[in-house]
């Protein structure tokens, strides 16, 4: 039973400031939509992800940050099942509400599941959309082979899909190729596309890095209203802490397939705990930053078999113990944090 | 005028003709794009400065005007008071060796097929700048500059990570020892570590060398932290210029505001988002170029274009209707929330 349509809610609605907003919502759909437990997965030798644990609540937003080749992108791509074996190794387990165990899950049953329970906005909408084919044609595609409509219920649903997520003149635009469109206008149809089945579960890899910061606001803003009318999930692959902090619930560090420390994005950004979290944070770029706290380089290495704290090299926090024993996560002040000498 | 002054821009225009197809019958049919628009612009030495603006502001052409790749087609474009675009024999020479360049792509600006130390060594042999045994110290000099080690030199571009390209493309433009670094959003795409590693970096050099820095970037908080002077650009127009500090602290350009308003603080709720996009720069209606996206925009706004005009020496918009100065200093509810979580 999907909790609300498109047509429920037409046009734009103006709504109150955002956080609090966000913040009720949240509070009454509790129950976990997501849950990710110990998730591992190998690429021959080498442990790209860790034992990532997190569970996302229905109608609550979650960003994965850190810097690339942290597991960011994989976990998006594992969880909409792209990433599977034999190509990689999968360990542990991850599921959605009413969906059985993922992690081993058959063809057929990610057919099931991708666009009806989860989308995904790519990074680059001129690379994911397909060049050769027109915007209406894409987006139907999905509206009539996963929904079931018909031809001319297919197009009328592109077009109020393509009018909600803000493309004007929206009939015209679909006998559009997708090099007709600016890049904003790709991202949006993207969007379009994810939100054509009612997802319960959309995946942004990055949406707005190749995109203006005027149209990012505008994109991350659609992205949140779209999803909280749906009272879908949304994770949010992220780079920019500050951004994340705008536009997550909770939020989860990750640092060489590690989770580093992860909890409520206020308590966790506010106040961080974990040294790499601190680290990241100061390498935000605000209007009145006086001076920047690189980090020393050296991005981890998947291949290193260290037994402990994958940033124990980097941090200026190590104890002796740090790169001999692997700290847990464990819940400390409101968060889940896993470190030998947190802050 | 003063000696020190090292580029110098007036009321540069640049104007690309083109042809299109708006119908059937249209072949032939021409437009005029103007990239740049009476841009007026001065970097004195050791000055910073950023060039900010989205993307189809003009800032690309702006650079190349610049470097002296393209002729403006109305009005001068001076380095050191000679018109760059006809500059010849060793006053060109000159200019190469003191303006140096950092791309935005580093990877795609460096050969694949030499070693870093030839990549590095290649402008001190082209300028003369070293003798045969000096060489090698010279380039390791520049790569520790840059804190790369010596044992970089002997790798090829396909072996170095994205930040240690950027600081390779910086010994290489620090090799000719100009006296200008002009950087084409030189840390985008990188890592918010990276990124920090270099902004970083180039603050140093550009305090230490005294060097000039013209920066084009699209990052507020980039310019903020490397550059002590802004020049906006929207659609080939500077709309607000002045010091970073002032301009940033308390815009008058809508424009300005919004851009400020979009990037991205810490707990800020995110504003209200400008509708629509930068329209296109072919054949535009008269009036301010804004004008379409702007929620303060009147009649006037519609009817004529408004000139860039100084307010103070250091200060200058474009606009009919600038913020009142009230609003601009009421700093976003966000500021004073993320000041008092410090």
């Amino acid at each position: 039973m999907k909790p609300m349509h498109l047509s429920d809610a037409p046009g734009k609605v103006s709504l109150p400031p955002f956080i609090e907003e966000r913040d009720s919502q949240t509070l009454l759909a509790a129950s976990p939509l997501l849950t990710v437990e110990n998730l591992c997965l190998t690429r021959g030798e080498s442990l790209i992800l860790d034992h990532v644990s997190f569970s996302l609540r229905r109608g609550a937003t979650l960003g994965l940050v850190g810097e690339s080749g942290a597991g960011k992108s994989t976990i998006a791509l594992a969880l909409i099942g792209l990433l599977r074996p034999p190509e990689v190794g999968l360990g542990g387990s991850f599921a959605l509400d009413g969906t059985g165990e993922l992690a081993d899950a058959t063809d057929a049953t990610w057919l099931g599941l991708r666009g009806r329970r989860v989308a995904m906005i790519f990074q680059d909408a001129a690379a994911a959309l397909n060049p050769c084919f027109t915007i209406g044609r894409q987006i139907m595609t999905p509206l009539r082979r996963i929904m079931g409509l018909g031809r001319s219920a297919a197009r009328e649903r592109a077009i109020e899909l393509l009018e909600s997520v803000g493309l004007n003149d929206a009939p015209a635009r679909l006998s559009a190729y997708p090099h007709q469109l600016s890049g904003g206008m790709q991202q949006r149809v993207m969007i379009a596309i994810a939100l054509s089945s009612d997802p319960d579960l959309l995946l942004a890899d990055e949406p707005t890095s190749a995109l203006d910061v005027t149209i990012q606001a505008q994109i991350i803003r659609l992205i949140l209203d779209e999803t909280r009318r749906r009272r879908a999930s949304c994770i949010f692959v992220l780079h920019d802490l500050a951004l994340a902090s705008q536009c997550c619930d909770e939020i989860v560090v990750l640092y060489g397939g590690q989770v580093v420390e992860t909890g409520p994005s206020r308590v966790v950004l506010e106040a961080p705990m974990h040294p790499y979290t601190q680290a990241l944070k100061g390498c935000v770029l605000e209007l009145d930053t006086e001076a920047l706290t690189p980090l020393p380089s050296g991005a981890p290495s998947f291949a290193s078999k260290t037994p402990g704290c994958r940033f124990a090299d980097r941090c200026p926090r190590a104890l002796g113990k740090c790169a001999a024993v692997k700290p847990p996560l464990a819940e400390t002040r409101g968060r889940k944090l896993a470190c030998w000498n947190p802050l | 005028m003063s000696a020190s002054v090292l580029f110098r821009l007036l009321d540069v225009q640049k104007a690309y003709d083109i042809r299109r197809a708006t119908g059937p019958l249209a072949w032939g049919a021409t437009g005029s794009l103007k990239a740049l628009d009476g841009v007026r612009l001065m970097l004195d030495a050791g000055e910073s400065m950023a060039i900010v603006g989205e993307s189809g502001s003009g800032k690309t052409t702006l650079l190349r005007v610049l470097l002296g790749l393209t002729q403006p087609s109305d009005g001068r474009a001076l380095f050191r008071e000679k018109d760059i675009a006809s500059l010849r024999g060793p006053d060109r020479d000159q200019f190469c060796r003191e303006v140096a360049m950092i791309y935005q792509d580093a990877r795609g600006s460096l050969n694949p097929r030499m070693r870093i130390f030839d990549l590095v060594a290649e402008p001190l042999d082209h300028h003369g700048l070293c003798t045969p045994a000096t060489r090698h110290d010279r380039v390791a000099a520049l790569l520790s500059r840059v804190g790369l080690p010596a044992e970089m030199m002997t790798r090829y571009v396909s072996a170095l990570s994205g930040g240690q390209l950027r600081r390779v493309a910086i010994a290489r433009a620090l090799a000719s020892e100009p006296s200008v670094l002009v950087a084409d959003e030189a840390v985008s795409g990188l890592d918010v570590s990276t990124q920090a590693q270099i902004l970083t970096l180039l603050r140093e050099l550009q305090r230490e060398m005294g060097l000039a820095l013209l920066f084009i970037t699209h990052d507020l908080g980039v310019a903020a932290y490397l550059c002590d002077r802004i020049a906006v650009m929207y659609l080939g127009r500077i709309v607000e210029t002045g010091t970073t500090r002032e301009v940033l602290k308390s815009p008058a350009h809508p424009y300005t505001r919004a851009l400020l308003n979009a990037s991205p603080r810490f707990f800020a709720p995110i504003s209200d988002p400008l509708p629509g996009e930068v329209p296109s720069p072919i054949d535009l209606p008269p009036g301010c170029r804004f004008a379409g996206r702007c929620t303060r925009s009147q009649a006037d706004c519609h009817a004529t274009e408004p000139a860039l005009t100084p307010t103070s020496p250091s200060r200058a918009f474009a606009c009919f209707h600038p913020l009142p100065t009230a609003e601009r200093s009421a700093v976003e509810p966000a500021g004073g929330q993320r000041s008092a979580s410090h």
